[in-house]
């Protein structure tokens, strides 16, 4: 067996250093303070946090050089066989033919090493949150790792490995240019904003209602200190809210730099990144659904995104860094545009045009609001009662029904738009070998499916419902657990007995 | 198809699994009130925490019995049906040739009614199929295999 490629222990040289600077920092930063929250005398302090870094550094690279050591790799006849783990030893062996999904990452310190991580998948649902096979080289013998892999799989060789990197980003049939990327960042902006404003808004109804009761002589610490707590977690999600500002436009223009994907033989490949460079390799056979999202703002702007569903992947390697955007097929391009991609690389996947849609709008919200109502009702009930058994005054009633009301009213509001977008959308086409699903309210799907890929569909009805000749659908696909379901809402009963049909017995 | 009813027996192991949750409940309330010194406070919890504890525990009750009526299942030698469901009535279809794995699964108060129940493994989605007689459990199991390596063999003729 061939072993790691001896890089890898430099490569923690660094970034263990800088992890055990950020350990001692975090663990023992409260040593350097005496009881009083004052520095103390650091010539005594500065030998035991020497100490106990030197340990811990030398912990961790002795801990990678055992990895590389006892890990290694070989490309059998038939099958690739690898060998890792240093105290949970793992031994794994995976069929050529059974290969799902090849990846290569690179982050930019591997990069600057030379070194990258290559996670090979079977599609297997029980390994799906973790890669079966995990191989860390440098990038010439990964290449061609990944090239004699693709042809012992049954693909032919990447374009990117026989044209230059020109000819190679001419024939991607997606480009994701800086105008678009400026755009992506926009309607990313304008989502976090908008989500700010309304946490912002939520909030300061609350912290005026919070501060009256603050200040009221009869509220009781236990009242206060839920009062302090809900101001503490609305704070937070107001600082998330604006975090993402900087984290869409960093996304966009590092995460997604020279983004490619092309069908190469009978595989799909997609590489992206600047920080930590992406190269997915998916198998044409191994796609299980094809899906086309679009948020809220998206939407109002005629954009959207698209991802791949394939069997069993889905989560990050052991080692190597985190998996990225896992199965995003196309980051941003218009919705008219999705369906002209796909048939370039996907053709079985286009989007068929909708021939059932909702039957009504107002099961969409009936169960719904009964069900708000009666808990915002519950709720209120109890808290005005035990206000009164505590004898507040009339102005806390007031404070506290305003802001009950008034998240009881957005929450309706949110519910009926949603609902109305959901009748709009909701449909389902199913044409010869392929399953359309047209689904969501505020964040519309388009989902494409072939028939082979549904194991089993669900029918959901209420008796009402069933006599109006209504009900929903969820269909279960051969897919990651997380997203092996697809739903759609208030359709005719009849189309029941043709997705029955549709699926393979 | 001929859709069959669940044993009586679950329509027992729910009450009482729904019993023990509600003696749950009220012995919390219970003891949380004894330790609340202050006739006020003891008031406020025992109205709010006794009021959502009351319409848990009449729901509770009643759920199992409407749920017993509406739960059936049956099978054949080309797909598995099931229905179940109370105000959302749920009926699913699973091919016996989507099946990846079966499984029996008993619980302690199962085990005393002797009941049993099946778990339908396919690739990325389980079902379950609750409480049926133990003996009927093991037969439905080894029918559905006889049945997928039949479905098996046929695929293997139809690409041969």
């Amino acid at each position: 067996m061939k072993r790691f490629d001896k890089r890898y222990v430099f490569y923690h040289l660094l970034a263990d250093f800088f992890a055990c600077l950020f350990i001692l920092l975090v663990f023992f930063g409260e040593a350097v303070l005496d009881e009083e929250g004052e520095a103390t005398d650091f010539s005594v302090v500065i030998p035991y946090l020497i100490a106990g870094f030197a340990v811990l550094y030398a912990g961790f690279i002795v801990y990678r050089i055992l990895y590389v050591r006892l890990s290694g790799y070989e490309l059998a006849e038939g099958e690739i066989r690898c060998r890792r783990g240093v105290l949970f030893r793992k031994k794994s062996l995976l069929e050529y033919k059974k290969i799902n999904a090849v990846n290569k990452r690179q982050n930019i310190i591997q990069k600057l090493f030379g070194i990258c991580v290559i996670t090979v998948d079977s599609g297997s649902a029980n390994t799906a949150h973790t890669a079966e096979i995990v191989i860390i080289e440098s990038d010439d013998v990964a290449e061609e790792i990944v090239a004699r892999l693709k042809c012992a799989e049954g693909g032919a060789p990447a374009v990117e490995d026989t044209l230059p990197e020109e000819e190679a980003s001419e024939a991607s049939a997606y480009k994701f240019k800086s105008d678009k990327k400026w755009l992506y960042s926009a309607i990313n902006i304008v989502s976090a904003a908008l989500s700010v404003l309304l946490v912002g808004i939520f909030s300061a109804t609350v912290f005026t209602a919070g501060a009256g009761i603050l200040r009221a002589e009869w509220a009781s610490d236990f009242a206060k200190t839920a009062v302090t707590a809900l101001v503490i977690i609305l704070l937070s999600a107001l600082a998330v809210s604006v975090v993402s500002f900087i984290g869409s436009i960093v996304n966009s223009f590092v995460g997604f730099y020279n983004f490619r994907v092309c069908r190469v033989g009978s595989s799909v490949d997609i590489s992206y990144g600047l920080l930590v460079l992406h190269h997915n390799t998916f198998s044409y056979d191994r796609i299980r659904a094809v899906k086309i999202k679009q948020g809220l703002i998206k939407r109002l702007f005629g954009y959207a995104e698209i991802q791949l569903e394939v069997i069993g992947y889905g989560g990050e390697a052991e080692s190597g860094g985190g998996s990225g955007e896992v199965g995003i097929l196309v980051p941003f391009c218009k919705l008219l545009e999705a369906e002209k991609i796909l048939g370039e690389i996907l053709p079985d996947y286009t989007p068929a045009p909708r021939s059932g849609t909702a039957r009504a709008l107002f099961p969409f919200i009936s169960w719904v609001y009964l069900f708000v109502c009666s808990a915002f009702a519950l709720a209120a009930g109890i808290t005005l009662a035990d206000m009164a058994i505590l004898g507040a005054p009339s102005v806390a009633f007031a404070i506290v029904g305003l802001v009950m009301g008034s998240a009881l009213l957005a929450t309706l509001l949110v519910i009926l738009a949603s609902a109305a977008l959901n009748y709009k959308t909701s449909g389902i086409s199913v044409s010869g070998e392929k399953i359309t699903v047209y689904s969501g309210g505020l964040f519309k799907c388009i989902t494409v499916l072939p028939t082979s890929a549904l194991s089993s569909v669900e029918e959901v009805s209420t008796p009402r419902r069933k006599r109006r000749g209504i009900s929903s659908y969820v269909l279960h696909l051969r897919a990651r657990s997380t997203t092996n379901e697809v739903r759609v809402e208030m359709q005719d009963s009849s189309a029941f007995e043709e997705l029955i049909s549709a699926m393979k017995y | 198809m001929e859709m069959k009813q669940l044993d009586r027996g679950a329509l027992r192991l729910w009450f009482i699994r729904n019993a023990l949750v509600c003696f749950l409940l009220l012995a919390s309330l219970a003891v949380t009130l004894f330790f609340i010194d202050d006739a006020k406070i003891r008031l406020v919890v025992a109205l709010s925490v006794g009021g959502v504890e009351f319409f848990a525990i009449a729901l509770l009750l009643i759920y199992p019995y409407w749920k017993y009526q509406l739960y059936s299942y049956g099978y054949d030698e080309k797909r598995i049906v099931i229905e179940c469901g109370v105000i959302f009535r749920r009926k699913i279809v699973i091919p016996i040739c989507q099946i990846q794995d079966l499984h029996r699964f008993e619980g302690p108060i199962m085990m005393l009614f002797r009941l049993s129940g099946v778990e339908i493994s396919t690739a990325g989605s389980n079902f379950h199929l609750a409480c049926l007689k133990k003996e009927g459990a093991d037969a439905m199991i080894d029918e559905l295999e006889r049945f997928l390596e039949a479905r098996v063999e046929e695929a293997k003729n139809e690409a041969i």
